[in-house]
């Protein structure tokens, strides 16, 4: 089966995601309490979106779309609000928040994988990699208006892979050891079997009849959702 | 904290039944004043003295085996403080637990694989609750059984309405607050290491309420650790085991 139309958006709309950790007050380990701050987070309006990740000591909140810099800008100096709504129940929680790349010295073995179907479908396919992306990051997704766009928009920007990488790298320690990489948050990533770059093609067709046909066949894709 | 302080006022009992029995002051002291403080002051002392002792002996910062190593002293202090505290006839669970409050102060820290001794702790409390089986006088085990049952099922109810009461305030649900409660049914292994403790230095009260506790303390360690084991698992905070994640499995495969 084919992938179906590209869901189109504005061409550069623009908007923010960002993974947090959740650590306990004690030790600070990441700490499973991701169900805990969604139920307590849910008593009350939230300014912005929140939402689980793959295992239980993580989340992610994230802006609105924008369609220019300027507001997207503004909504992300004006997050104060969302910060202090999450400080406020991780205090009552009695857990801390914290951003970076990797969590320093958590052990991949202890993380339970949250209970969503997607998040259990990885984990039954993928094993142990589920566990492993334990890992934070920022992502800036860019809208497109079409697929074509999009994958040529994808193409340009591969040769700036490296300053991504560069200006986004914080995540030197993992497991408890110095890795002696600035962003080994990649490494856990790059586990999977669908992550890394895109196959060189500059039509949406070709994509999506002929490669991610071909990917879907094997067993390991079924949207767009699992290349990474 | 709870047990620290529970082991606190334990004491104190001891020391008040010596003064009421015998009107012996020293005595009654020695039993309670001298137990407690000698034991926190040892406990203590091995706390404070406990991330030096890993620094000194540390081979390397930060590495694998620093850390296997840091686990190995702090594991080898306790041991030596507690055969030491039993020596002096002091309380070694005092001093274990003084310690364990002033080295966790000073961020002496064991992963959670290390925990309660690992895989050492485990064949421990093995060998634990073979000593608590031989204290037992098991001729009154029936008779007291029905007595076990009421107590547990008061003080179980007590957690459960207790901890759904403050459940909302906080922050989380009724039904973990209730499952927190039934996750507190308490196990018996402290309890009876107290009384066998106090026995030695003449409390008799141990030895008379033992025959009585017999069926509480049974239905205790066989439902309370049963109850303690399964409620993280009712309350998802636990890691799943092999049976749900076949079950998962099944009704992913059914889904799709």
């Amino acid at each position: 089966m084919a992938l179906g139309p590209f869901g189109k958006s504005n061409a550069l709309s623009l908007g923010v995601e960002l993974e947090l950790q959740l650590v306990n007050t004690v030790d600070f380990d990441l700490t499973p309490a991701t169900n805990d701050l969604l139920e307590l987070l849910s008593r009350q309006p939230f300014p912005g979106t929140v939402t689980p990740e793959m295992t239980q000591s993580m989340i992610e909140i994230a802006t609105g779309i924008h369609t220019a810099h300027t507001p997207l800008l503004a909504e992300l100096r004006g997050m104060r609000g969302m910060r202090d709504t999450l400080v406020a129940a991780c205090e009552r929680l009695n857990i801390d928040i914290c951003g970076g790349g990797t969590h320093p010295f958590q052990r991949w073995s202890e993380q339970r994988v949250f209970s969503r179907p997607r998040f259990k479908e990885l984990s039954l396919l993928c094993g142990y990699l589920a566990e492993h992306f334990t890992v934070f990051g920022q992502h800036v997704h860019v809208g497109c208006a079409s697929g074509d766009d999009a994958l040529f928009l994808l193409h340009s920007l591969n040769h700036c892979v490296p300053h991504f990488i560069a200006l986004s790298a914080s995540s030197p320690y993992s497991q408890g050891v110095d890795t002696l990489f600035d962003s080994a948050r990649l490494n856990s990533v790059f586990a999977f079997p669908l992550s890394g770059r895109a196959p060189f093609t500059l039509s949406w067709d070709d994509f999506s009849n002929v490669y991610f046909t071909k990917m879907e066949a094997t067993g390991v894709v079924k949207s767009m959702k699992d290349f990474y | 904290m709870n047990c620290f302080l529970a082991l606190l006022l334990f004491k104190c009992v001891v020391g008040c039944w010596h003064l009421e029995s015998s009107g012996d002051w020293d005595q009654a002291a020695f039993k309670s004043v001298y137990v407690i403080a000698l034991s926190i002051v040892a406990g203590a002392v091995c706390g404070v003295m406990s991330p030096t002792l890993n620094r000194l002996t540390s081979p390397q910062q930060g590495s694998s085996q620093d850390s296997s190593q840091s686990t190995a002293v702090t594991f080898a202090l306790c041991v030596l403080l507690t055969g030491v505290a039993q020596s002096l006839q002091l309380s070694p669970l005092l001093a274990a637990l003084a310690f364990g409050a002033v080295a966790r102060e000073r961020w002496v820290m064991l992963s959670h694989a290390q925990r309660n001794f690992g895989t050492l702790g485990d064949v421990f409390t093995a060998f634990l609750f073979v000593f608590i089986g031989s204290l037992l006088s098991w001729e009154s085990l029936l008779g007291s059984l029905l007595l076990g049952a009421v107590v547990l099922a008061a003080r179980s109810s007590v957690h459960v309405l207790l901890n759904v009461g403050v459940a909302r305030i906080s922050g989380t649900t009724f039904r973990k607050g209730a499952i927190t409660g039934l996750s507190l049914m308490p196990m018996a292994a402290f309890a009876l290491l107290l009384l066998e403790e106090s026995r030695r230095y003449g409390f008799d009260l141990g030895r008379e309420s033992l025959p009585v506790m017999v069926g509480l303390l049974v239905m205790q360690d066989v439902i309370g650790t049963w109850v303690t084991q399964r409620a993280p698992l009712w309350a998802g905070e636990a890691q799943p085991t092999a049976a749900s994640l076949e079950t998962e499995e099944k009704t992913l495969e059914k889904g799709a």
